[in-house]
């Protein structure tokens, strides 16, 4: 994901646990079944590298961001 | 016998291209694999590094005179405030001012990485006009090449060590420690642990004004210890500080640097902040330094505080190791709490990479401190009233 530094914020501010990052790379994935869109992951990033498109459509489970979003 | 290596030794075998330089979690491996004597003799030199956000950044400016000179006495970038209160086109630009116009979505921080990344920023200064500086207004845009100097001046960064944050309110708190849930729904920390420099060298052996260092992609320096440097704080066994402690200002040519290694930060509700990369090389210079630079995130304990008291000195709600914290999850009070960094543990490897290569195979010396820090700090608080 453009713009994204990896630092952990968005999985803080998620309050559903949708939102989880693998130390070991940086990246950050999403359970489809548990996001609700309620966007508090977009309002807490710190590098604004997440965007509402990026939110508001259904994620593929477990699948990275930006694999799912790139060039939307 | 017990090895003992010096700066120069150390030095000369960098610039033969013959050091054996190895990050902090390489060192780990090593040390499990030849113990810490053998290690000793064998590792020169251990980088670390963080890239974690810090509000307490800023630059310095020179614009150049134009004609007819100015004496800028109200400075905006980009409509950013910036510190006039210099000589007459000195300015000091610090990462968490707001813009006039955009707020938060737009601060120092922003204005810092567009002149980093050779943008144009709009310079807008007044003046009340003298018999020297007549000018009284100048509208018109720089960018890095064309001013004189740019050069980062960060007061604070690169704490010891620092307390986690958490929330036992029943609301949600917008802080610099990001977003924390009510009801204990999670806990922030902001450190890169077993990689971070300050945690490394514990007693600041060789650390001090003058080391070199990594900021923000290009070459630093230490300038002074940083501000609410506490060298006198409590330590455990290991010589690690449970919490916030020693800090560094650091200074490095702006025109040099990365945005790779230096962005801007907004956490909602709270401000503007920037996360600013920085790498220290350690040498190992004995095996007690060695033994310092081997302690791993399940050695390093920290304090969880909570951040619903609304007091400088916060509760302490337990204490944990960086190996629970970095799990995903810790316990408190028999509550299972998910955990969350702040500073991002790829780019502090990216970092500590980047680093070894410049000592392995560039020439990176080492510089020894030209002054220590002084031992036994304790911090001030702001008392209200009269002296």
């Amino acid at each position: 994901m453009q713009g994204c530094i990896h630092c952990g914020a968005c999985t803080a501010a998620c309050t559903k646990g949708a939102l989880k990052m693998e130390p070991e790379s940086g990246t950050v994935s999403c359970d489809e079944s548990l996001c609700t869109h309620c966007n508090a992951c977009i309002r807490a990033c710190p590098a604004r590298a997440l965007t509402y498109n990026q939110i508001r459509r259904p994620y593929v489970s477990e699948k990275r961001l930006s694999e799912a979003y790139e060039g939307r | 016998m017990t090895t003992k290596k010096s700066f120069d030794e150390i030095n000369e075998k960098i610039r033969k291209g013959k050091a054996v330089v190895v990050t902090a979690e390489e060192l780990t491996g090593i040390v499990e694999e030849k113990g810490i004597s053998d290690a000793t003799k064998y590792v020169d030199v251990v980088t670390t590094a963080t890239f974690g956000p810090m509000c307490s950044t800023g630059a310095f400016l020179n614009f150049g005179h134009s004609d007819p000179p100015i004496r800028m006495e109200k400075i905006e970038l980009d409509n950013v405030s910036a510190y006039g209160g210099l000589a007459a086109v000195d300015a000091y630009i610090g990462a968490a001012e707001p813009s006039t116009d955009r707020g938060i979505e737009y601060g120092g921080a922003h204005v810092i990485c567009n002149l980093i990344d050779g943008k144009k920023v709009h310079l807008k200064a007044y003046s009340k006009g003298t018999d020297c500086y007549p000018r009284k207004e100048i509208d018109t845009y720089i960018t890095k090449d064309s001013i004189n100097e740019a050069y980062l001046y960060n007061p604070r960064n690169c704490y010891q060590n620092y307390s986690a944050a958490a929330n036992t309110s029943d609301r949600t708190l917008y802080t610099y420690m990001g977003v924390l849930q009510p009801g204990l729904g999670n806990v922030n920390y902001s450190t890169s642990g077993e990689l971070s420099p300050l945690l490394k060298d514990p007693y600041l052996r060789t650390i001090g004004i003058g080391t070199r260092i990594f900021l923000a992609g290009a070459e630093g320096y230490v300038a002074w210890q940083g501000t609410q440097f506490a060298s006198g704080k409590p330590r455990g066994e290991n010589g690690i500080p449970l919490s916030g402690a020693c800090t560094l200002a650091v200074i490095g040519n702006l025109k040099e640097m990365s945005t790779e290694y230096i962005q801007p930060a907004i956490f909602e509700k709270y401000g503007v902040s920037m996360f600013v990369g920085i790498g220290i090389p350690i040498p190992v210079l004995d095996s007690d330094l060695l033994f310092n630079l081997s302690v791993q995130n399940k050695d390093i304990y920290t304090n969880i505080l909570d951040y619903s008291v609304q007091r400088s000195n916060k509760p302490v709600l337990a204490q944990c190791s960086y190996e629970e914290l970095r799990s995903g999850f810790v316990s408190i009070e028999g509550k299972k709490v998910k955990t969350s960094p702040l500073t991002s543990l790829y780019k502090s490897r990216e970092i500590a990479r980047v680093l070894k290569n410049w000592v392995a195979e560039k020439g990176f010396t080492l510089q020894p401190p030209i002054a220590p820090f002084p031992k036994g700090v304790t911090l001030k608080s702001l008392e209200q009233g009269r002296l």
